[in-house]
């Protein structure tokens, strides 16, 4: 069976697959290469798709190696993190399968003999899907631990001993020499774990002769034998202190010299550097200086004589350098030009003359040259090597950005008070704090660790000088006790104040979804208001390392607060304590037999009762208006009487009510639970089992309560079942569906059972009580947010972002487990700092808002990472976080535009080009202002559309609008769809402050800036086109159109 | 400014207030006093221009008063006296000048943390 690229390119949008194919041509166009450099840059502006570009080449490079008789094919995908790795391999991944393991070391691929020989199958050859992060896997030496990894030492031992033919004396002897700075005892442990498993599964061949005659040939090997003989003779338990700088630069070489081991025999045919621009080091010359060792592993592998290179980019270079600046824009562009001519002198000369009639063309006003025609050799030039594909670009003049000033009030005398007392605190530990500090972050003595101004005054005040505390404390410190007991603080910063202003008070800490954008019933009271301002997330961007993190704490602080204060004014209760805990229990009495079991009955995915509670079926039959949370009631009510015709006599509880509808799914349920006992095991699962034997062998008869049909239309678990029904396919066992639905729901009643939760419901709806116990405030907040319509709308977007990749079972389930984890983030613990107290942390509880990043880990440490990618799907769903708050580290490559069409500018960058690349984190492909236009225009034809099996209505929609026409091309509707939601760009600034005519500066360059491309002295160049109204761009989409 | 407060109402004074009444001219003014004991902190930038398309791109803005007061502050300059003398007569005058929104507010807010700040100074 051969393997065919087509079915994989069929999901390519227009654009993308002239890119596709526009790559492949220059890679294997002709049968000889001649002139072809077999490197390739796609630059396409962010938010285009890029990974699945690379996946389309992949497709391709697959299908035309494998009909060249080629047996194995290797793809390295080389990324800067291990969460956009996670986020973009699976895209990559034409073939469905599970591919290697994340962040494979060069050095350890030894032990992977298997990922090398083995593979996915495609066709008759396999392929090997490598993501690689260069900290780790391209510069192994770079850093102070030049020693590695306990198991990279660990695998050199056992290789050496090998080599070396060591005796026991011999080899105890070598591990004291690599043991490095681990113990002595979990060294050897380590090394007895390496050779069992090196037996288990022997180690590739081919890596350890590459690496014997390595080590040989440099002389390694004998540097090492020496040292073991000195540490024999010695008898030493630990190498002579003398020995150690010979002995750490030993094993950092032979360290580099079985990575380089493992890089030469990968042999890769494809290699994706996305997002290189992030570790531009590596795509140096040879000889050029300062390109070290570090870059000797790197070389290896893009020099191999099959592989093609292709960058992924936006902004390959600085796009951008203001004058009084570096000018590093130009000498950015021709580095990355020459290193995809393999350095070639000629092609840089031939392009940096045509670049230079294209200046002068535009701004040379004694040439007659045609600004056009130079433009159009640019791109002749450039097109062998580099595309980009842009949308309508996001400017002002058209309609796709909205530009939002937000004015924040005059600063109240306090504030300026605090200004007063920070400059001089700067004065005295001699930091000069500009006035950038106090306008960016708010609270800064509060929020400054992590800089060395706060560190200067935290030791200093360690020190005891009493003046630094005096100081703060005349300013408005935060204390922990104000925040232990819910105090109000004063946000003590305008710019915080307006973002309190535009979020908590118009009511946002009530909310724990976002309202849908294509809601199926009227909201109800609480969400009316919400649903008029048609929220959309925050994307919060600083160049201050504080502000993250001061505006995360303040703003879920505030959130919190304003419930607990609502509680206090409703019910004098101190909206504390233990009150709010696990009000969704498995209740049973003393003898162990359930009790309530209204739990059950709110979560249990119940078919027949879910299909009677179906709002879709309301919609179509309520012609006309939308129907109200009532009407759909009485609609359900209507159906339940059908379904328990004759009406049953009534009964006292209303699960008692649901027991009986459920029981003929009672048996599969059961089934269902014990299959995922294990997963799903909690402490409670036996009181769950209770409940469920309980459920499964009623004998109870089918019975009537008023309440049943709130239990059908808007328990989670009827809502679970019904959105689950909807993103499977026809085929998918019934079964399956439930499994989904029961993992879905379980994630929503963790939702309902935190106490922060709890305390919102109480705030609106009063403590429970009898007339109203808190499952039925859960099924009224379900209700009232339309959550059932805001589920649909968040699986379909998972289910894009997914593909059709695995079976319909793995589909379903993926999907609900990945709804899971998007409403299911921990709160964090983030901390701010009262230099005045005895212990100075005071810890903030934060879920509301968050900052992406961390503000001090490493970011490429795995819990790290692991938190980041967290945090990401988190703000990413309906549910919790949102805010968030990032520096820089948050432009580039990640997506967040999945509920988020608004970016707030905290500061104005100093680059008019970050402007582009932080909105591009939300203008991406089916986001929320996307979402929001075409359930504009064509939700309500969507919501009625009769389908035989049920159907998530946002499909019926997204159909609609490809088939309406736009003006937009291949960008509709998925990237631009025209209505009332925009891009929305929100400029912070203080009145009377210097922000609006930065901003107007920045805006005239961000207008012009792509005609300066490759161009020296670009903001000069800029002010000489002047008024003249240039429309001349350099064209670089793809041939073919 | 000594002079112009002591003089008694008469021609010259006339004229000066009449000019104040040029809401740009006050604060132009303002912001020379409030730099002049500041001298060299501050990077020229763009006076008052009444046609920057700010948040309320109708009403007249002053681009960089605000840093300017920031900077008068730290400095705990002399001017801020000054300043603070100028603003009471042009406001004691028959015809106040229609000042841009937010300057009283600022102005004001921005006096109270300095006399706090004076006075805290002066405690310890």
């Amino acid at each position: 069976m051969t393997f065919r690229a087509a079915p994989h390119l069929r999901g390519l949008k227009e654009f993308q697959l002239r890119t596709v194919h526009h790559v492949f041509d220059r890679f294997y166009g002709d049968q000889d290469g001649s002139g072809r450099s077999g490197r390739f840059l796609v630059a396409d502006e962010t938010g285009l798709g890029k990974s699945i570009v690379a996946r389309g080449v992949i497709a391709r490079t697959v299908e035309h190696l494998e009909a060249a008789g080629r047996r194995r094919i290797t793809v390295l995908y080389v990324c800067s993190n291990r969460d956009l790795a996670q986020q973009n391999i699976r895209r990559l991944n034409i073939t469905g399968e599970p591919q290697a393991e994340l962040n494979t070391r060069l050095s350890m691929l030894a032990t992977q003999g298997d990922l090398l020989d083995g593979g996915v199958a495609v066709g008759s050859a396999s392929l090997n899907l490598i993501p690689l992060t260069p900290a780790t896997s391209l510069q192994p030496t770079k850093g102070a631990w030049r020693s590695g990894r306990k198991e990279e030492r660990a695998l050199l031992a056992v290789i050496l001993e090998r080599l070396t033919d060591a005796d026991e004396t011999e080899r105890r002897a070598g591990l004291t020499l690599l043991r490095g700075a681990a113990g002595e005892e979990s060294f050897s442990r380590e090394v007895e774990h390496m050779r069992q498993s090196t037996r288990d599964k022997p180690l590739d061949r081919r890596i350890i002769d590459e690496f014997a005659e390595a080590v040989r040939a440099s002389g390694l090997q004998s540097d090492f034998v020496r040292m073991r003989t000195d540490v024999l003779r010695s008898g030493a338990r630990d190498p002579s202190p003398e020995a150690w700088h010979a002995l750490w630069n030993l094993i950092a070489h032979l360290r580099r010299e079985l990575a380089r081991a493992g890089a030469k025999v990968l042999e890769p045919d494809l290699i994706v550097l996305d997002e290189f621009q992030r570790f531009r080091d590596l795509l140096a010359a040879e000889d050029e200086p300062g390109s070290g060792e570090d870059l000797e592993l790197a070389h290896t592998l893009f020099n191999h004589p099959h592989a093609k290179i292709l960058l992924l980019s936006a902004t390959p270079y600085t796009p951008f350098t203001r004058s009084g600046g570096d000018d590093s824009h130009q000498s950015d562009f021709l580095r990355t030009i020459d290193f995809l001519n393999r350095h070639q002198p000629a092609p840089r000369r031939e392009l940096t003359q045509t670049l230079e009639r294209f200046r002068r063309a535009l701004i040379d006003p004694t040439t007659d040259a045609d600004p056009g025609e130079a433009a159009q050799q640019v791109r002749e030039a450039l097109l062998p090597i580099i595309s980009r594909s842009e949308r309508p670009p996001l400017t002002e003049q058209t309609d796709m950005v909205e530009v939002l000033w937000q004015e924040a009030e005059a600063p109240h005398a306090a504030d300026f008070h605090d200004w007063i007392v920070l400059r001089r605190l700067g004065d005295i530990v001699g930091t000069h704090i500009t006035a950038d500090y106090w306008k960016s972050v708010p609270h800064f003595p509060t929020f400054m660790e992590g800089y060395a101004f706060g560190d200067r005054v935290r030791d200093r005040i360690a020190d005891g000088e009493p003046q630094l505390r005096d100081l703060l404390r005349r300013s408005r410190r935060i204390t922990r006790r104000q925040v232990d007991s819910f105090g109000e603080v004063d946000l003590g910063h305008g710019y915080l104040r307006r973002m309190v202003d535009q979020t908590v008070d118009l009511g946002w800490w009530k909310m724990l979804w976002l309202p849908p954008s294509m809601p199926y019933l009227r909201p109800g009271c609480v969400y009316s208001d919400l649903s008029e301002q048609a929220p959309t997330k925050r994307l919060i961007f600083s160049a201050w390392r504080s502000v993250p993190t001061a505006v995360a704490c303040l703003l879920s602080y505030e959130a919190h607060r304003r419930a607990v204060a609502e509680l206090r004014r409703s019910d004098g209760s101190r909206g504390e304590g233990t009150a709010f805990t696990s009000r969704l229990g498995w209740a049973v009495r003393p003898d162990g037999s359930p009790s309530a079991m209204n739990t059950l009955a709110l979560f249990w995915p119940e078919p027949q009762l879910a299909r009677a509670g179906d709002p879709l079926s309301t919609v179509r039959e309520h012609a006309g208006a939308q129907p109200s949370v009532d009407e759909h009631l009485a609609y359900t009510t209507r159906r339940l009487h059908q379904l328990l015709d004759p009406m049953p006599d009534r009964v006292a509880q209303p699960w008692e009510a649901f027991l009986g509808a459920s029981k003929t799914a009672a048996a599969e349920a059961r089934t269902v639970w014990l299959r995922d006992a294990g997963r799903q095991g909690r402490e409670t699962s036996q009181n769950w089992e209770r409940h469920l034997a309980r459920a499964a062998e009623d004998t109870s008869q089918l019975g009537w309560h008023d309440d049943l049909p709130v239990l059908a239309a808007f328990s989670p678990g009827s809502i679970a079942r019904r959105c689950m029904s909807r993103v499977a396919s026809d085929d998918t066992d019934g079964t399956v569906v439930q499994r989904a639905a029961w993992t879905l729901s379980l994630g929503l009643r963790n939702l309902f059972n935190r106490p922060e939760t709890a305390r919102i419901l109480s705030a609106l709806y009063g403590a429970p009580d009898p007339s109203r116990p808190y499952w039925r405030q859960v099924a009224d907040y379900c209700a009232d947010g339309g959550l059932e319509s805001v589920l649909d709308e968040y699986l379909f977007q998972l289910a894009c972002d997914r593909g059709p990749t695995g079976t319909a079972a793995d589909q379903v389930i993926d999907l609900a487990e990945r709804a899971v984890t998007g409403m299911s983030l921990r709160p964090a613990i983030y901390e701010g700092h009262d230099y005045t107290a005895e212990d100075p942390k005071v810890p903030f509880s934060v879920r509301y808002a968050l900052r992406y990043g961390s503000h001090q880990q490493s970011e490429t440490s795995d819990s790290a990472a692991h938190r980041l990618a967290e945090v990401r799907s988190s703000f990413n769903s309906p549910f919790a976080p949102f805010v968030l708050a990032s520096t820089s580290v948050g432009q580039e490559g990640i997506d967040f535009h999945w509920w988020c069409h608004r970016v707030v500018h905290w500061n104005l960058p100093w680059n008019p080009v970050d402007f582009e690349q932080r909105e591009g984190r939300v203008n991406r492909f089916g986001g929320h202002a996307v979402r929001k236009n075409v359930a504009h225009h064509h939700g309500a034809e969507a919501l009625v559309r009769d389908t035989s099996s049920p159907t998530n209505p946002w499909y019926s929609a997204f159909e609609e609008a490809e088939r309406s026409p736009t003006t937009h091309g291949a960008f509709s509707p998925w990237w631009i769809y025209p209505g009332p939601a925009r891009i929305q760009r929100v400029l912070m600034a203080y009145p009377h402050s210097r922000e609006v005519p930065r901003y107007e500066h920045l805006r005239d360059l961000l207008t012009h800036y792509r005609m300066t491309l490759g161009q020296p002295r670009q903001e000069d160049m800029i002010e000489l086109l002047g008024e003249s109204d240039h429309s001349t761009t350099i064209d670089l989409s793809p041939p073919g159109r | 400014m000594a002079d112009l407060m002591g003089d008694p109402p008469g021609r010259r004074h006339a004229v000066v207030a009449r000019q104040l009444r040029d809401p740009s001219k006050l604060i132009e003014l303002l912001m020379v006093l409030l730099d002049i004991n500041t001298a060299g902190l501050l990077p020229a930038g763009p006076l008052g221009s009444t046609g920057a398309q700010g948040p309320a791109s109708a009403a007249p803005t002053f681009p960089g008063l605000l840093e300017t007061l920031l900077q008068a502050l730290a400095a705990d300059a002399e001017g801020l006296d000054e300043a603070k003398k100028l603003v009471e007569y042009v406001m004691a005058d028959d015809e106040p000048p229609h000042l841009p929104p937010n300057f009283l507010a600022l102005w004001e807010a921005a006096w109270q943390a300095h006399r706090q700040h004076s006075e805290s100074e002066e405690t310890t």
